[in-house]
């Protein structure tokens, strides 16, 4: 976007920002390439100098000016790189330009809240007529402020005498009234000139996360390309900000969608992506924003996904690179709240809930452990004495009894044939049938012919998981488990191995690839290892030959994308059974989802604490 | 009088909107939400269909229709049931006096020729089969087609739909196709203490703030433990306490006398045990021994 005529008044170039946000930090960069002043003046107050110097050539790393004010209260100031502010001010420095810090201290701090325009908006129509259309617009401020103001344009006063070009940053509230003020003779009004006990502190990890004011993400891109953006405008100070704030968002969920593979061995489809752009972006705009904020864009990856890609989401939009470095600083961990920032809280529900009752000390949430340090719990898996986590047998386990009852249904709704009224009832009047065929004055009945055998075996295959032309495979994991008591089947599956993603001591995360369950239990010898199935080409091929082979029933049920190949139904007959096969997509990918993730637990005893990472 | 229309020489007679006593309290992020669903920025945008999951009593249909009321369009609730048949969502033919046959529209499709809002209640509880009906509408196509009247009709640009369901096991009865039909989901969670509170106010203006401040105590407690315990429960409880206050309560005419916050702490824990079952009452907040 060109934006050629700029805010000035004689040799002061104005750059009003709104504070912490990406397009206005660029637009300084843009406005000092194109200006090239040769002193730099913003709204810090100079009583803040040496702190600041300091915070400003620790960044990236993120520091926040601490101080207290007469009435005891304490007043935060986080550097952050997207700050107009700040930039301007690492750019005075960088540039070995004279800086000037033109704000009144003061010890009563007033906090205005004042609704803007999407900042977005300066990548399409630029700075300047955003902020002429802001200043037509202008509220009336408040007594500090005018103060404030007042020292601010006295100060702009002196140095435009001083040096031939100046920049000038300051808050978009502020410019108009400063901007009036400069034709007529200032006074300097009478204000601190120092402040002691000012305190430079590290900004704790956790904090980045909560009370950046750009999205750590996006400051983290800005950061790796601040000098990308001196040279590029350097060179033609109007060509267009690489940092557009909708494709950085874009890559975002590209990152997330492919973290959502390793983590969860789940794809993000495109009808997905499309559902959350459309709802992300219609959110923004109900509530007065064109590109959505964080929150926002977290929520519509949860309403079009789920919660665990919302997860990655929000983990990797929330991660800010730099803050893992060694300080040498006191550590400072705010809060939202400390800043008075309106927050939203978002609660993530990443796995399969317990809906067992059991007793919990009211009042009282479960601690749960964190790991010393990553790859703790990696480190001491030991995978001797594995075992599975109950409340996911029992789904599964009433997940196969629905299948064959469904199967039973299908089979039904095949069997039953209906025919116009001659001389039998047969199993009753069709009304839907005759009501249709009314003009012809006939009743239709209908008939329901008998079914021999159940359901015996259930296989579902979510992922046939052929292996690459490397021999990689995602489901590398290969089991039998025997059912521990007379309710439960036996199960064979292939999965994502155990040990490998640990979401507690003990307790670690996996994924099927597919699985096979067979009635009754303690009958099935490890199918992986038994000969006798090595006719069988791929993983679920090998399971449906087991599910034939240990079926006590007349049918198995054969669920997967798709069909299996005509001589499995041949062998099937041949053992007097009959695979019948059901599309995945007959079936819920809500509950699909739910039961293809379990836990293996390394050791019964596992089992007496694992609800509190399962949940 | 019932209205009807005709469309391809079929006369279809329409459904009455509904007017119910719902008010949405709090929580306006999940308003937006939904509204937001529904927004169309152009006239080629089609609007989404989102499915607003959450537990029984978390307040999922009042949403829907707080959402659909600040639209100013009619609204038409439809209830599925495990019974709901494809005709049912659609055209059911019905045998008029005259022995002929009479076509009756559903809620659903009477809002597609009005342009109102759909709200289709525990849509989880339907039959794949029904569900296959709606598939059309549910994507960029936006029409139904009636095997029973012979006939294909269209959305107005103005109709929106949204199905609630509950997130218990029996949502896990949606087939692939119409899962991706039915987004954004919106989940619709606890609420905070005070909306929590906020709510139970608005259910029960007669209520005074012990009895709010216990209530909410004693949900929050089962929300934290993970129980399915919704404002729902703690609106009957509250109700239900207040009637066993006012049979307990001495009255003297005209001053009644106020009950003791000892006489009230037992109305309620006597009003959960028999609403929610002697375990809830393990969630009671303690009581002050002042008190």
């Amino acid at each position: 976007m060109q934006d050629k005529s700029g805010i000035f008044f004689e040799n002061i170039c104005f750059v009003p920002i709104m504070h912490g946000r990406l397009e206005f930090a660029a637009a300084v960069i843009r406005s000092f390439c194109r200006w090239q002043p040769e002193a730099i003046a913003v709204e810090f107050p100079h009583t803040l100098k040496k702190p600041l110097i300091r915070g400003l050539e620790r960044l990236p790393l993120l520091s926040v000016l601490v101080f207290e004010l007469k009435d005891n209260t304490h007043v935060y100031l986080p550097l952050e790189p997207t700050d107009g502010l700040v930039e301007a001010a690492r750019a005075a420095l960088e540039h070995q330009l004279p800086l000037h810090l033109i704000d009144l201290d003061m010890d009563h701090f007033v906090q205005v809240r004042e609704p803007l325009p999407d900042s977005y908006a300066l990548s399409r129509i630029g700075l300047t007529a955003y902020c002429q259309a802001y200043a037509a617009r202008a509220k009336q401020a408040v007594s500090e402020d005018l103060l404030r103001e007042a020292n601010m344009a006295y100060h702009l006063d002196r140095l435009r005498r001083q040096y031939k070009r100046v920049l000038f940053v300051c808050g978009i509230s502020h410019y108009p009234r400063i901007l009036s003020r400069l034709g007529n003779r200032q006074v300097q009004p009478i204000g601190r000139q120092q402040r002691a006990g000012v305190l430079l502190a590290h900004m704790h990890q956790q904090s980045s996360r909560e009370i950046m004011t750009e999205i750590p993400y996006l400051a983290a891109a800005y950061e790796r390309q601040r000098q990308h953006l001196y040279a590029l405008w350097r060179r033609d100070p109007d060509a267009v900000n690489p940092l557009d704030r909708l494709q950085l968002q874009e890559k975002l969920l590209q990152e997330a969608c492919a973290r959502h593979w390793r983590h969860s061995r789940e794809r993000v489809r495109p009808h997905q992506l499309r559902v959350l752009r459309q709802f992300a972006r219609n959110y923004a705009l109900l509530q007065g924003f064109l590109a959505p904020d964080f929150y926002q864009l977290t929520i519509a990856a949860r309403g079009a996904v789920d919660d665990n890609f919302a997860y990655e989401v929000w983990d990797l939009g929330s991660h800010y690179p730099w803050q893992d470095d060694n300080p040498q600083l006191p550590v400072i961990e705010l809060k939202g709240e400390d800043l008075f920032l309106n927050q939203k809280k978002i609660r993530f529900h990443r796995s399969f809930r317990v809906k067992r009752r059991r007793l919990v000390p009211v009042g009282i949430r479960n601690k749960r452990l964190r790991e010393a340090r990553p790859g703790e719990w990696r480190r001491k898996w030991q995978g001797l004495m594995i075992c599975s986590y109950p409340p996911e047998d029992l789904v599964v386990e009433g997940w196969g009894h629905y299948v064959k009852k469904k199967t039973a249904h299908i089979l039904a709704a095949e069997n039953t044939r209906t025919q116009p009224f001659t001389t039998s009832l047969l199993d009753g009047l069709d009304l839907r049938e005759t009501i249709r065929n009314w003009h012809e004055g006939k009743l239709y009945v209908k008939e329901e012919r008998l079914l021999s055998g159940k359901v015996g075996s259930v296989v579902l295959i979510f992922d046939e998981d052929r292996p690459s032309p490397g021999g990689r495979e995602n489901f590398p994991w290969r089991v039998t488990w025997l059912g521990e008591h007379e309710q439960e089947s036996d199960m064979a599956f292939y999965a994502t191995p155990a040990g490998e993603h640990l979401v507690g001591p003990g307790v670690s995360r996996c994924r099927y690839g597919g699985f096979m369950l067979t009635y009754p239990p303690m009958r099935v010898y490890d199918i992986w290892r038994d000969s006798f199935f090595d006719v069988a080409t791929s993983k679920p091929e090998r399971l449906l030959l087991a599910a034939i082979d240990y079926c006590e029933e007349k049918q198995i049920a054969y669920i997967a994308a798709k069909p299996p190949r005509s001589w499995w139904h041949s062998v099937a007959a041949r053992y007097g059974k009959k695979i019948v096969y059901l599309p995945l997509g007959m079936f819920s990918p809500v509950f699909l989802k739910k039961i293809r993730t379990f836990h293996v637990l390394d050791g019964h005893h596992v089992r007496d604490y694992a609800y509190k990472y399962i949940s | 009088m019932q209205e009807s229309v005709t469309i391809d020489e079929v006369n279809l007679m329409l459904s009455h909107p509904d007017e119910l006593p719902m008010k949405w309290v709090g929580q306006r992020e999940l308003l937006d939400q939904v509204l937001a669903a529904w927004l169309v920025v152009s006239e080629d945008d089609v609007p989404l269909n989102p499915r607003l999951i959450g537990k029984p009593g978390v307040g999922k249909t009042t949403l829907a229709y707080a959402a659909a009321k600040r639209l100013r369009q009619e609204v038409y609730l439809f209830q599925a049931t495990m019974d709901t048949r494809p005709e049912d969502l659609l055209i059911t033919p019905v045998i008029s006096e005259e022995n002929k046959i009479k076509y009756v529209a559903s809620a659903i499709v009477t809002a597609m020729i009005r342009g109102g809002v759909a709200i289709l209640d525990e849509g989880n509880r339907m039959s794949e089969k029904s569900w296959a009906s709606l598939a059309p509408l549910l994507d960029s196509r936006r029409y139904v087609e009636s095997i029973v009247a012979g006939i294909k009709i269209r959305a107005h640009a103005n109709f929106r739909f949204c199905a609630t369901m509950n997130d218990d096991a029996s949502t896990f009865e949606l087939p692939e196709y119409i899962d991706s039909r039915l987004q954004p989901q919106i989940f619709i969670d606890f609420p905070e203490r005070e909306e929590e509170k906020l709510i139970l106010a608005q259910n029960l203006p007669f209520a005074d703030d012990m009895i709010l401040d216990y209530v909410v105590d004693f949900l929050q407690n089962s929300h934290l433990a993970q129980e399915r315990y919704t404002v729902r429960d703690g609106i009957n409880i509250g109700r239900y306490a207040l009637k066993l206050l006012s049979s307990s309560r001495k009255l003297k005419w005209p001053r009644r006398v106020p009950a003791s916050s000892r006489q009230v702490h037992r109305c309620l824990a006597q009003a959960v045990a028999l609403i929610l079952g002697p375990e809830a009452q393990g969630y009671l907040p303690p009581v002050a021994e002042s008190d």
